[in-house]
C-alpha cells in the first residue's frame, strides 16, 4: 500500500491487517556474515581474517497473525535476524519476502515505505527514545517521517497528527495522552517508557511487530503488564509478532510457535506446546532445564552442558553445538580442537605437578593441528615423545570413557614424532522434519540415517 | 499464634553476620534518598540468604553498605557485627583491611571488575600480597590456582588477560578472586544477571559446590525469584528500604504472609505461568515514602492503620516475620479496608 503524504487516515488504532493468502513473511536460506579484519596492512590489501556467521542459512515462513518465538543465548544470531527482517541489517545471502516484495532486493528509498508495516520495540526503552524529544514529539515524528496524517489544525487547533499521537499513547496505556505526551523520557518509569515506544510503533499501523526482548530490562512486577498489553495489542489490531528473547518462560506463555537458535542456525522449531512439553535437541532440553524455576523442590540442574556459545567466527564443524553437547556421538563434527578442550578440562582435575609436566609435554593449540592428509589431528609432543601422549590421551580416554569425543575418536596411533587421531566421518545436520511431529530439528539423533549407521558401527 | 514483637534482642548464636537497623541515607537534591532503612537479619556460617526485591528497593545499597562502599554523599548508621565486631565502630582503614579477607564481593559485571591491564594472575597476586602478607609467591601462585581450578578454569589460562575470556570466565574469575581469599562472608550482587541462561545455571551449580567446600555466608541480592528458589536457604524481601519478609524459602514460596511477597511471587513469569499477574502502581519515591506500611499504596489489603503506622516485625512461624498488620488481628475501626482512589494503570513502574 503506497503512502501518501498528508491524507487523512482512520485511526491508526483500529485499522486491521489486510488479510494475505500464504506466509506473511518468508524468509529463505538467509545469511548475514560480517567480515572480519583485523589491521591496516590486511585492509589495504583487502584481506580479511575471516567472517562472522551472524546468520547462517535461516529458513522460516511466519503466518499472518502468530507470535513466533525466536529463543537464544547471546550470540545465537537471535537479533540479527530480527534487524534483518527489517531491513536494518543488509543480509549476505538468502531472501525474505514480505508481500510479495523481496526486501534483500529493495533500495533504502523503496524500503522506507515498507518499514512502516514493518516496526520494532527494542529491549531497551530508555535508548530508544530521543531524550531531548517528548513523548508526543517522537510519536508524531514518526508520523511526520511516513507523511500520515494531516498537520494543519483545526478550529480547536488540534490536527488529525496530534489525534493519532493521543489515539496511540491511551491504546497502550498512557492515559490520558494530554498527561504524557507533554513528557519527556526521564521523566517516565521503565515501564512507561516501554509503554511508549510500543505507542510510537503501532501509531504508524504496522503489521508485523519485531519485539527484541521487550521485557528483560523491566522488573518482574511490570514484565507481566507489558506482555499483556503486547498480548491485547496483537488481538485488536490483527499484528503478527517475532518475539525475539532468551527468556523461554515468557517465550512459552506469549508464542503460538518457537524457534530455538544457536550460532546464527535454528537448531528446533516447532508449536510452543511441543517444544516445550516435549524437547527435542540437546541444546532444547539443556535450556529448559537450566531455566531457574520458582520451586524451592527441584534443586539445581547439574547435568548441563559444558562451555558457553562459541565464537561464531570459528564455528565448529559439523553440529556447532557439539562440543558442549552431552549426547553428541560419531558424526557430530569432531575435529583438533575438541581434543585439546577435553584435556583443558582434565587439566582443572589432577594435581598441580601432574599438570606441569602434561601440560609441558602437550604443548599450546599448535601443537595440536588438523592434519591435512587424513581430516584428523597430529600432535606434537613439545618436551617428551610421541609415545608418553599417546598414553597421556590413552589415559584420559579410559579415565573418562563417556566423554562423547571418543565416540567420534576412530584411531590414536604414534606416526613418527607425531601422535595422529583419527576421527569418525562428519556429516552436517539440517533442519528437518521429525516423523510423526509438527516439529523440525536439526540433529543427527533424530534422522535415521545418519544414526543407525553410525549408531551401528 | 501472632503476638506483635518488636525487633528480637536475642543474638542469634553463632551468626558469622549480625545487621541491626541498617541505614543507608543518599544525599538527594533536596531531601535525603532513604535506600535503605531499617534493616534486620543475621546469617550463620554456610547459609546463603536471598536477597529480592524490584530495582530501586535498596538491595544494592544494602549489599555496599555491609561491605562499606557506599559512595561519598552517604550515611550509614546502624549496628553490622561481623564475627564479634562491629563494623561501624571501626576506621575506614581498619574496615579496608577486613574487606576482601573477611568479607567478599561479587559484581554483576565481571568485565567492568576486573582491570583490562592486568594478566588475572597480576589480579590475584595483588589481593593476595594485600590481603595475606606472609603468603610467599609460590604460595600465592598456589592458592590462586587451587581456586581458579575449583571454578573450571584450565591453569592454562592464568596468564591471559581479562578480555580474552568469556562472559562466563570472567564470573568464575571473579568468584575465585573472592574465593582465594576465603572469605566467611560474601555479597553476591546479581552475580548471574549478565549471563545467558545456560552459563547462568553453571554459576549457581558452583555456587552450591563452594557452599559445600568452604562454608561462607553468602547474601545473594537477586531479581530472580527462580534463582532464590533454587540456590537460598532463606529468603528476605525487600521493599522500600524495608525488609518485608524474612523465612525458609521453602516455607516462604509454599505460604508468603506479607501481600508484596504474595504479589511478586505471583507476577513472576515461570514456565508454568499460564496467566499473568501484575502489582498495580509504582514503588515509592524513597526521599519522601508513604506514612505507615510502605506497600499501602499498592496493597489490596490495606486497613485503615496501614496508611497510619509502621507495622511492627511479627513473627509468623519459626525463623518466620513478616512486617504486616495482617498478621496482628484486632477488631476495631482501625482494621476495616482502607478506601482509597483506583491506581491508573499508567502510574506504573
Amino acid at each position: 500500500m503506497p503512502t501518501k503524504p498528508d491524507t487523512a487516515q482512520p485511526a491508526s488504532t483500529s485499522r486491521r491487517a489486510e488479510p494475505v493468502s500464504g506466509p506473511l513473511v518468508s524468509i529463505r536460506e538467509l545469511e548475514v556474515h560480517y567480515a572480519l579484519r583485523t589491521n591496516a596492512v590486511a585492509r589495504l590489501l583487502g584481506s580479511s581474517s575471516g567472517t562472522v556467521r551472524a546468520i547462517d542459512g535461516v529458513n522460516l515462513d511466519l503466518a499472518q497473525g502468530e507470535v513466533l518465538g525466536v529463543v537464544g543465548e547471546s550470540g545465537s544470531g537471535k537479533s540479527t535476524l530480527g534487524r534483518a527482517l527489517l531491513g536494518l541489517v543488509r543480509p549476505s545471502g538468502g531472501s525474505i519476502t514480505y508481500r510479495g516484495q523481496d526486501l534483500t532486493k529493495l533500495g533504502e528509498r523503496q524500503l522506507r515505505p515498507l518499514r512502516r508495516k514493518l516496526q520494532m520495540v527494542f529491549q531497551d526503552p530508555h535508548a530508544s527514545l530521543n531524550p531531548s524529544m517528548t513523548v508526543g514529539r517522537a510519536i508524531s515524528d514518526a508520523l511526520r517521517i511516513h507523511g500520515l496524517y494531516s498537520k494543519s489544525r483545526d478550529k480547536s487547533g488540534v490536527s488529525e497528527r496530534d489525534r493519532a499521537v493521543d489515539a496511540a499513547l491511551e491504546r497502550v496505556g498512557l492515559a490520558p495522552a494530554r498527561r504524557f505526551s507533554a513528557k519527556y523520557p526521564a521523566e517516565l518509569s521503565g515501564g512507561q517508557k516501554q509503554r511508549a515506544v510500543i505507542a510510537r510503533a503501532i501509531a504508524l499501523g504496522p503489521e508485523l511487530l519485531v519485539a527484541d526482548e521487550p521485557i528483560s530490562m523491566l522488573d518482574m512486577s511490570v514484565r507481566a503488564k507489558i506482555l499483556g498489553l503486547l498480548e491485547e495489542l496483537k488481538r485488536d489490531l490483527g499484528l503478527t509478532y517475532v518475539y525475539i528473547t532468551h527468556d523461554l518462560a515468557s517465550a512459552r506463555f506469549f508464542c503460538d510457535r518457537v524457534a530455538i537458535m544457536y550460532l546464527g542456525k535454528i537448531i528446533e522449531i516447532g508449536p510452543t506446546a511441543e517444544i516445550f512439553d516435549n524437547p527435542r535437541h540437546p541444546y532444547t532440553k539443556a535450556l529448559l532445564r537450566a531455566v531457574p524455576d520458582p520451586d524451592p523442590s527441584r534443586g539445581i540442574a547439574r547435568d548441563l552442558p559444558r562451555g558457553e556459545i562459541p565464537d561464531a567466527s570459528r564455528p565448529p564443524l559439523g553440529c556447532s553445538f557439539h562440543p558442549r553437547c552431552p549426547s553428541a556421538f560419531a558424526p557430530c563434527g569432531w575435529e583438533p580442537r575438541d581434543i585439546r578442550m577435553v584435556l583443558e578440562q582434565r587439566w582443572t582435575a589432577v594435581p598441580a605437578e601432574q599438570y606441569a609436566t602434561e601440560s609441558a609435554l602437550v604443548g599450546d593449540e599448535s601443537h595440536v593441528a588438523a592434519s591435512s592428509t587424513s581430516g584428523g589431528a597430529l600432535l606434537t609432543p613439545v618436551k617428551g615423545s610421541a609415545q608418553e601422549e599417546l598414553e597421556l590421551l590413552s589415559a584420559e580416554r579410559s579415565a573418562h570413557p563417556d566423554e562423547p569425543l571418543w565416540t567420534g575418536v576412530t584411531n590414536m596411533a604414534v606416526a613418527g614424532e607425531q601422535v595422529q587421531v583419527d576421527f569418525a566421518t562428519r556429516a552436517e545436520p539440517m533442519l528437518r522434519a521429525v516423523t510423526n511431529s509438527p516439529v523440525e530439528v536439526s540433529c543427527h539423533l533424530y534422522h535415521d540415517a545418519v544414526t543407525a549407521r553410525e549408531r551401528h558401527s | 499464634m501472632s503476638t506483635p514483637i518488636e525487633v528480637s534482642t536475642a543474638k542469634p548464636s553463632g551468626a558469622v553476620l549480625d545487621v541491626r537497623d541498617l541505614r543507608v541515607w543518599y544525599a538527594g537534591p533536596q531531601a535525603p534518598v532513604r535506600a535503605v532503612d531499617g534493616v534486620t537479619f543475621s546469617l550463620r556460617p554456610g547459609e546463603v540468604l536471598g536477597l529480592v526485591g524490584e530495582s530501586g528497593c535498596g538491595k544494592s545499597t544494602l549489599g555496599r553498605g555491609l561491605m562499606g562502599l557506599t559512595p561519598r554523599g552517604s550515611a550509614v548508621d546502624g549496628q553490622i557485627l561481623f564475627d564479634g565486631t562491629d563494623l561501624m565502630t571501626l576506621s575506614k582503614k581498619q574496615r579496608d583491611k577486613r574487606r576482601g579477607a573477611g568479607m567478599g564481593m561479587i559484581f554483576q559485571e565481571p568485565m567492568t571488575r576486573l582491570d583490562p591491564l592486568m594478566k588475572i594472575s597480576d589480579h590475584f597476586d595483588e589481593a593476595l600480597r594485600t590481603h595475606e602478607k606472609s603468603l610467599s609467591k609460590r604460595d600465592r601462585r598456589n592458592r590462586a590456582l587451587e581456586a581458579l581450578r575449583s571454578l573450571g578454569i584450565p591453569p592454562t589460562r592464568y596468564r591471559n588477560y581479562p578480555h580474552e575470556f568469556s562472559g562466563g570466565m570472567r564470573q568464575r574469575i571473579m568468584i575465585a578472586l573472592a574465593l582465594a581469599l576465603r572469605p566467611k562472608f560474601i555479597v553476591a550482587d546479581e552475580p548471574t544477571t549478565a549471563l545467558d541462561v545456560l552459563v547462568e545455571a553453571q554459576i549457581l551449580r558452583i555456587l552450591a559446590d563452594i557452599r559445600a567446600q568452604y562454608q561462607p555466608a553468602i547474601l545473594l541480592i537477586t531479581h530472580n525469584l527462580g534463582i532464590v528458589a533454587e540456590a537460598c536457604d532463606r529468603l528476605a524481601v525487600m521493599y522500600a528500604g524495608r525488609i518485608v519478609e524474612q523465612g525458609p524459602v521453602r516455607e516462604v514460596f509454599a505460604d508468603p504472609k506479607h501481600p508484596y511477597t504474595q504479589a511478586l511471587l505471583r507476577s513472576t513469569i515461570s514456565l508454568s505461568t499460564r496467566e499473568l499477574h501484575s502489582i498495580p502502581g509504582a514503588p515509592p519515591d524513597l526521599v519522601d515514602p508513604p506514612p505507615g506500611c510502605r506497600f499501602h499504596p499498592r496493597c489490596e489489603h490495606a486497613m485503615n492503620i496501614c496508611a497510619d503506622k509502621l507495622p511492627p516485625l511479627i513473627s509468623a512461624g519459626p525463623g518466620r516475620e513478616a512486617e504486616c498488620w495482617l498478621l496482628d488481628p484486632a477488631d476495631d475501626v482501625s482494621r476495616r479496608l482502607l478506601r482509597r482512589e483506583e491506581v491508573s494503570v499508567a502510574d506504573e513502574a
